[in-house]
């Protein structure tokens, strides 16, 4: 259990090149303001705890979720095997799209962020403690492929609480790229840069493909032992 | 009376006419609670600050909602596991979250649920009814229920319930004030062109005031790149004027001192100094305002549908959620039928089918008004959906209204090319239509006239100009009987076959004689076959009504590829319209709204060109201040679209409460469920409403 939060944490970590292009935005937007490094940085901090309490709730939903469809099964394959498949399917995708192998549809995740995007606004020109984790509690709900990648494996969990541990884990994991863009890293030249893109691309195909090594139908239920779909199972 | 926020007219309240007819309250009134809520978060927002209140509000409850979530999650999955599963630790800890849920889940209540109530409170004040009252009503029963349930210590709670329906209620009821708000954009985008403020010279003294305040009688001054506050004449200056807010010609026109403007219109180039004449709401862009306005105040006959349906729909709600009620404490309990009577509240809420139609109608009118084409009213719309048959007046509907030279004769002994000459060197002298029309007959012809020598116009006869040969006369028949020429001959003959079939002629003639006459008739618009051809593909009856000698009814038919019934008396017109009519589906009449009133008043739907200037031309449904044929066809694909984004709306909205209340009487809907879903069908058909915006 803390092993695998482990890996979640440090699959955040390395993937969290991803969070830099995406949420960078917002995070820069939270530290609009001139303020020196310490209040800037607790700040960051506490806009990237709501962040992560969202992450946290939606991997508990997700986790409730893989555990009522626990009782079904299809075609011999249980729900949670299939959730890791969905899973690493959406990271190996993500890690394409980021090298630039293949082309994501940009067009729904367009449409869902253009609709959420005036509500988030106003969080995001809030100020005040309570409005820097509002803007990050709201921050949680816009559509990334990352996010689901991994609420897929919260899912498949096929447990409230492993959801909600496998998605903190996550989102911890993505804390320090934030903070570090939040405070205004401008250190890392477009080189660099490059090559974090590149590294974390190549680390979200690898956790793509283990993850659905771990799920692939043909191998034993053996492999999600001690899990909770199959404790629930027994 | 409008809705503080979205500016939508308000619904109507229960106590009818007389309670609507009243005058503006004091506070501002809003539609719903959404508009209330959207305007409170934005109030704020202007001053750069805190988090609003409201917002403050939502984002805590959000907060606490998603803890109180996450901890029946945790007794879910104990359930799930079942009691054997359960060891002493996990139920005193299952005790334990319930009093976290209950400390998390109370301010919930007081956040979210408390405005909800008094919002329906101050609408149920105003007469108007809506559910979330009991909604309201319903979460407290739950929350006291799971409170006695906590502290009993057995029985299920229903915290996450409560505090989820709050949540999506408000967060749905904001986005539908926000779907709501776009539709209204085009009125609100013609309020926002005039500038907050504008210079005037009012009793000698330079002032600023805002556009609305702007009185008859004041000096405005306008510079370049402004658009003008108020109808006025030129004192001072000359501009480029873009006119095409009023009357859709996108080339802007040169005025100067002496000529009128209109407000709304742009200077393009200049500085003017205007005397206003016609201001605020009686200005021209004031009365456009106001015809939008009328228009969307008006309700169609699917909206009538819909608020007779509305009011009947809250009380038999109210009933089945009593009856669900019942049903739920037969089947499990007081659990139970407060859930039931809950999910019955939420999935019966009338919210889809109240905006169904006004929102498509909005979208529709702001979407024509984008193309210079006003409708009256939504009830319009739905006629012009049902039309058969379009009938087109000619003369300044199908032509251009501009004559064109249609026959040339030279008197006998005359050369042509002479007449020609002497004809074009005295139009030049004139800016008359018929001048005109002359002079690019001869341009046609690479003639070329010497300029005259000096030219002289004659109100209402004609233009006398002085050439190197003499003295030239261009103008009517009576400007030659008047100067005693010699009226005779081919030239006399052609007069009388024009005058037959009533044409317009300019005789030219020097020397004592008439030596030439020149008959017109006048050009069709560029786009006249095109649009005509396009309606006619859209499976529509197109006819063309004149009152043109047969002959020429025939050779227009010819070019238009139509049908067209000539040498028709006005009461003609009306009978063809009554007999279309009789015949089956609306009838719509296309005309210039001036000589043709008639003919479109009593079509079902009256479309008026070239009513720019003139916005309240009372005859016509329609205006196309654009003054493009096309705009026909266009129009009647945006109708029927309409028609049909209404249908939809309406559909969806009793289909899923007719199915949804079927279910949640029968306890196979969560109350958590039946909100999302109000939620979710509210913002579809608002989203296909807005689709309307996208008519091309």
């Amino acid at each position: 259990m803390i092993a695998e939060a482990l890996t979640v944490t440090a699959g955040g970590f390395l993937s969290s090149a991803h969070c830099i292009g995406m949420c960078g935005g917002f995070a820069g937007a939270i530290g609009a303001a001139r303020a020196s490094f310490w209040p800037l940085f607790a700040r960051q901090l506490v806009y990237n705890l709501g962040r992560v309490f969202t992450y946290a709730f939606l991997g508990a939903l997700a986790g409730s979720a893989g555990l009522y469809l626990s009782r079904f099964t299809v075609l011999g394959v249980s729900p949670q095997q299939l959730l890791a498949l969905v899973a690493g399917v959406l990271m190996i995708a993500i890690g394409l799209a980021t090298l630039g192998v293949i082309r994501l549809p940009q067009r729904w995740a367009g449409a869902a962020g253009a609709f959420m995007a005036p509500f988030f606004s106003y969080f995001l020109s809030a100020r005040g403690w309570w409005g820097y984790f509002a803007a990050g509690l709201a921050n949680g709900f816009l559509p990334c492929g990352l996010v689901y990648a991994f609420l897929a494996l919260a899912a498949a969990s096929g447990d409230a609480d492993r959801g909600a541990i496998v998605m903190t884990g996550f989102g911890l994991g993505t804390i320090p790229a934030m903070l570090l863009v939040g405070c205004g890293a401008r250190f890392l030249s477009n080189v660099t840069r490059q090559r974090i893109f590149r590294f974390a691309a190549a680390f979200v195909l690898l956790l793509g493909g283990l993850t659905i090594y771990r799920g692939w139908p043909t191998r034993p239920a053996a492999c999600c032992e001690g899990q909770g779909a199959v404790r629930v199972a027994g | 009376m409008h809705c503080a926020f979205c500016h939508l007219p308000m619904p109507l309240p229960r106590g009818g006419a007389a309670a609507a007819s009243g005058a503006e309250p004091a506070e501002p009134l809003y539609c719903c609670y959404g508009c209330r809520f959207a305007a409170e978060v934005t109030s704020a927002r202007g001053e750069k600050g805190r988090l609003t209140w409201m917002l403050g509000r939502l984002s805590v409850a959000g907060f606490l909602t998603m803890a109180v979530m996450m901890l029946a999650m945790y007794q879910y999955r104990q359930q799930i596991a079942g009691p054997d599963a359960q060891s002493e630790l996990s139920r005193q800890l299952g005790g334990v979250m319930q009093y976290a849920a209950l400390v998390f889940s109370a301010p919930v209540f007081v956040l979210l649920g408390i405005p909800i109530f008094r919002a329906a409170a101050d609408q149920a004040r105003a007469g108007i009814l809506s559910t979330d009252a009991l909604v309201v009503v319903g979460v407290g029963a739950a929350f006291v229920y799971s409170y006695l349930a906590t502290l009993r210590g057995t029985g299920d709670t229903y915290y996450e319930t409560a505090c989820v329906i709050l949540v999506f209620i408000t967060l749905g009821r904001w986005l539908e004030a926000r779907g709501k708000l776009r539709a209204s954009e085009a009125v609100r985008a013609l309020e926002r062109l005039l500038p907050d403020e504008v210079a005037v010279e009012r009793d000698g003294a330079p002032l600023r005031v805002k556009p609305a305040d702007v009185r008859p009688g004041d000096l405005l001054s306008v510079s370049a790149g402004d658009r003008i506050a108020a109808d006025g004449v030129i004192l001072r200056g000359r501009a480029h004027v873009d006119e095409q807010l009023v009357t859709g010609e996108s080339t802007p026109v040169v005025r100067e001192i002496g000529d009128s403007v209109r407000a709304g219109t742009l200077s393009t180039d200049g500085a003017l100094v205007i005397r206003a004449t016609d201001t605020g709401a009686a200005s021209t862009l004031g009365r456009l305002i106001e015809l939008l306005e009328q228009a969307r105040n008006s309700r169609s006959n699917y909206q009538r549908l819909a608020d007779r349906i509305a009011t009947w729909f809250i009380p038999v709600t109210i009933i089945l959620a009593l009856v669900g009620a019942g049903l739920g404490l037969r089947r499990g309990g007081a659990a139970d039928a407060i859930m039931t009577a809950l999910a019955v509240l939420l999935i019966a809420c009338p919210c889809a089918l109240g905006i169904a139609t006004p929102t498509a109608v909005w979208v529709a009118l702001g979407r024509a008004a984008a193309r210079h084409i006003l409708i009256r009213d939504g009830h319009t719309l739905e006629r012009l959906a049902r039309v058969r048959t379009v009938f087109f007046d000619k003369t300044g509907t199908l032509t251009t209204g501009d004559p064109r030279v249609q026959a040339f004769v030279a008197a006998g002994g005359a050369r042509e090319g002479e007449v020609l000459e002497s004809a074009a060197c005295a139009a030049s002298g004139s800016t008359h239509a018929l001048s005109r029309a002359v002079a690019l007959y001869a341009r046609q012809r690479n003639i070329s006239p010497s300029p005259a020598l000096e030219s002289r116009v004659i109100a209402g006869r004609g233009v006398v100009a002085l050439q190197s040969g003499g003295e030239v006369a261009l103008g009517s028949a009576a400007l030659m009987r008047e100067r005693g020429f010699d009226l005779s001959g081919p030239v006399a003959e052609a007069l009388a076959r024009a005058c037959s079939e009533a044409r317009p002629v300019a005789c030219v003639g020097w020397g004592g004689r008439a030596c030439g006459l020149f008959a017109f008739d006048e050009s069709l618009r560029e786009d006249a076959v095109a649009a005509l051809g396009a309606l006619a593909r859209r499976g529509v009856r197109v006819a063309v009504l004149t009152g043109d000698h047969a002959a020429r009814g025939r050779s227009l038919a010819a070019q238009l590829n139509t049908e067209v019934a000539a040498e028709l008396l006005p009461q003609d017109k009306l009978r063809r319209i009554e007999d279309a009519r009789r015949a089956g589906g609306a009838v719509a009449m296309v005309g210039d709204g001036l000589n043709d009133a008639p003919a479109l008043a009593a079509a079902d739907v009256g479309i008026a060109m070239g009513c720019g200037a003139d916005l309240t031309r009372e005859s016509a449904a329609v205006c196309l201040a654009g003054n493009e044929l096309a705009a026909v066809p266009w129009l009647l694909d945006l109708a029927r679209r309409t028609v049909r984004t209404i249908k939809v709306n309406l559909f969806w909205a009793f289909a899923y409460n007719i199915i949804g209340i079927g279910l949640a009487l029968t306890g196979r809907l969560s109350p958590i469920v039946a909100a999302a879903i109000m939620v979710v069908s509210s913002l579809l058909v608002v989203g296909n409403s807005l689709r309307l915006n996208r008519h091309e």
